[in-house]
């Protein structure tokens, strides 16, 4: 069955510029030396691998949390080559990990295959957390059906917005093991409030004629929502946000930039 | 069947605006010859096992292609399981038919109904014998699909134009369709119970409505648990648990879209309730807690006029042109 989760289409725009300023001096026909990319996401809440509903998290103050869905957008998906050219691979992706449900498909993770990738060396990679600003300013009637901006769940015709990332799930907010409270926080831009931002992550892997490599990226919840004692989303305090409450929406976007993606070690 | 002409004209979809764009499968385009054989069969009870069901009887143009039992009944008073789901804009319906999702294209879909005993009891072998002796389906078939035989009618053609039949079916004309397009005004009322379903006021309470039926389509297409029931323990129908046998998945059912709603009654999966006010109710208290209890459904707060706001909104739902649309009526 199909899921919205794993990217069905990826335009594969190769830059001019990169061909000229990388491959000056192969013969035209090195451009065959292609090989396939696979961006593997993995979630963890800390130290413990992020699992929807099987789960349950301890959280600050005596709570605990468990999930049913988290989500974000990525989008312009650029690898960077040994001499600092980029190149786009990905127009946009939806990173979803609803359907992860057990610590096996944990452990395998959410894939993202980029075929057609020149053979060579690269240093990293980079992307921006959220839907690009062009594309934002598209609907999912801009799309056919499959396409990961075509999906109206996510998407907010009152904010004219993609939602960038949802976090739901509930809280047992006095430790007594009853998940009473209900969380749902949906993250849009906002016209006068730009959240989009691009972030750089460095990589040594070498890209072989008709090979896949593995980018083994992880992104922490508890970095996203509780980074810190002194900094947490205060379930009990606020349970919603629809993007209303710039201290929520803030926290959460920030910290889903700053930090909380990173190259699995 | 040579001497029958074949010159398929392709369907004029018209996309409504502000759609996702369809996509129809490659190998079933629409024409004029297949949607005009599909709505012939969806209306023609010869494919039930006594004659006596066509697929519009549980599904009637003048309730939105839904009918008004709890649960829908077959050949012979026979109950069925579950309530009959209404029809509208299943072209975009790109998966996941049925409430719990086990069909996964309406060409699938159309295979089903013939074969269940609740529903229609007949068998498919019986089906193509009679559509091959037919004194006029023959010529359908072959204006529309353009086979050289009698005997090359069978389930596949006849499901491919039931779904091209189904794939034009479009709802887009209701009165909120129209104020989106600056040709209607809003009620105070309605406009009042819009902004409480798309959570749109800073003033009034939040309804949590559009998580789930976004619109166009007034359903995102997705499975959840909407707090009916208890869903920590097993339940007689647990809806997508039923297919995939994932324990997450108990009382898990396909959100229907809301568009001609006020026309749809009874409602839910079982036809458990009777009323809209019923249903809102039911979303004001919150639902059910059970761990796979969608978060977007909690307690609401709404007072009793903003009851009848939200409804008076979910009545701007209503198409009535879609309801008297003399290309989805009875051809007999
Ligand atoms: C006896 C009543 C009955 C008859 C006859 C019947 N249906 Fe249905 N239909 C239902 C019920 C009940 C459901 C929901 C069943 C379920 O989800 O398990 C349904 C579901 C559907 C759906 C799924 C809609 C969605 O949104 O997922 C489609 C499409 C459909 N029917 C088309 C047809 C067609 C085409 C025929 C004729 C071949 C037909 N039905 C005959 C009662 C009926
Ligand atoms: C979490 C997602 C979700 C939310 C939020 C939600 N619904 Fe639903 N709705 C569903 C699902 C799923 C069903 C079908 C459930 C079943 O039959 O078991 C449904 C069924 C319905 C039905 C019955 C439709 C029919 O054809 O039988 C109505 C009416 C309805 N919802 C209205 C609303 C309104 C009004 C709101 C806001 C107050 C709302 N819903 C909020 C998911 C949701």
């Amino acid at each position: 069955m199909k899921n919205k989760s794993f990217l069905l289409t990826f335009v594969l725009l190769l830059s001019l510029t990169f061909f000229s300023a990388d491959c000056g001096g192969r013969e035209d026909d090195d451009i065959d030396e292609l090989g396939q990319v696979d961006l593997n996401f993995s979630g963890v809440f800390g130290a413990d691998p992020l699992v929807m509903l099987a789960e349950e998290y301890p959280y600050e103050a005596g709570m605990q949390v468990r999930f049913q869905l988290f989500q974000f957008y990525i989008s312009e998906i650029n690898l960077i080559a040994k001499d600092g050219n980029k190149l786009n691979i990905g127009e946009v992706a939806l990173v979803n990990f609803e359907n992860i449900q057990s610590s096996e498909a944990a452990s395998k993770g959410l894939d993202f295959a980029f075929s057609n990738i020149p053979a060579g060396e690269y240093k990293g990679i980079e992307m921006g957390v959220g839907v690009a600003s062009d594309l934002n300013q598209k609907a999912p009637s801009d799309y056919a059906v499959g396409h990961p901006l075509a999906f109206q769940g996510n998407y907010w015709s009152g904010l004219s917005s993609y939602i960038f990332t949802k976090i739901e799930g509930n809280a047992d907010l006095n430790g007594d093991g009853e998940f009473t409270e209900k969380l749902t926080f949906h993250i849009g831009e906002k016209e006068d409030v730009p959240l989009y931002e691009m972030i750089s992550l460095d990589y040594d892997f070498t890209v072989s004629k008709d090979q896949a490599t593995t980018v083994p990226l992880q992104v922490d919840l508890k970095q996203v929502i509780s980074p810190s004692a002194s900094s947490f989303l205060d379930f009990r305090v606020v349970s919603q946000d629809h993007t209303n409450q710039a201290s929520v929406y803030s926290l959460i976007i920030d910290n889903l930039k700053k930090g909380a993606i990173s190259v699995k070690q | 069947m040579g001497h029958i002409p074949y010159a398929p004209k392709a369907f004029e979809l018209k996309e409504p605006n502000g759609f996702v764009k369809m996509a129809v499968p490659a190998d079933n385009p629409l024409t004029v010859a297949g949607v005009n054989l599909g709505r012939h069969l969806f209306y023609d009870p010869i494919l039930s096992r006594d004659s006596t069901r066509s697929c519009s009887s549980c599904h009637l143009q003048d309730h939105g292609f839904s009918d008004t039992l709890s649960i829908s009944t077959g050949i012979e008073g026979r109950l069925g399981k579950r309530n009959a789901i209404a029809l509208t804009n299943l072209a975009y319906h790109y998966t996941n038919f049925f409430w719990d999702g086990r069909a996964e294209s309406l060409e699938m879909q159309a295979l089903v109904p013939i074969e269940d005993s609740l529903e229609m009891g007949n068998t498919w072998e019986e089906v193509e014998a009679r559509l091959q002796q037919h004194a006029t389906y023959p010529v359908l078939f072959r204006q529309a699909f353009g086979l050289e035989h009698i005997d090359d009618i069978d389930r596949g053609l006849v499901a491919k134009a039931l779904a091209q039949f189904e794939r034009s079916m479009i709802s887009a004309d209701a009165k909120f369709d129209r104020y989106l397009a600056g040709e209607a005004k809003l009620s105070e009322a309605e406009e009042r119970g819009r902004l409480i379903f798309f959570d749109e006021s800073e003033v009034l309470p939040t309804g949590e409505c559009s998580h789930c039926h976004i619109a166009p389509l007034f359903t995102s297409l997705e499975f959840f648990n909407n707090g009916l029931d208890n869903t920590d323990r097993p339940l007689k129908d647990g809806g997508k648990w039923t297919v995939t046998a994932n324990p997450f998945d108990m009382g898990k059912f396909k959100t229907p879209s809301l568009r001609n709603i006020a026309l749809t009654a009874p409602y839910m999966h079982d036809g458990r309730f009777a009323t809209l006010e019923e249903v809102i109710e039911q979303y004001n208290q919150g639902g059910h807690y059970s761990k796979n209890e969608s978060p977007n459904v909690r307690p609401l707060g709404l007072q009793a006029h903003d009851k009848t706001d939200l409804i008076a909104f979910l009545h701007t739902l209503t198409d009535t042109s879609y309801l008297h649309r003399a290309d989805l009526s009875n051809p007999f």
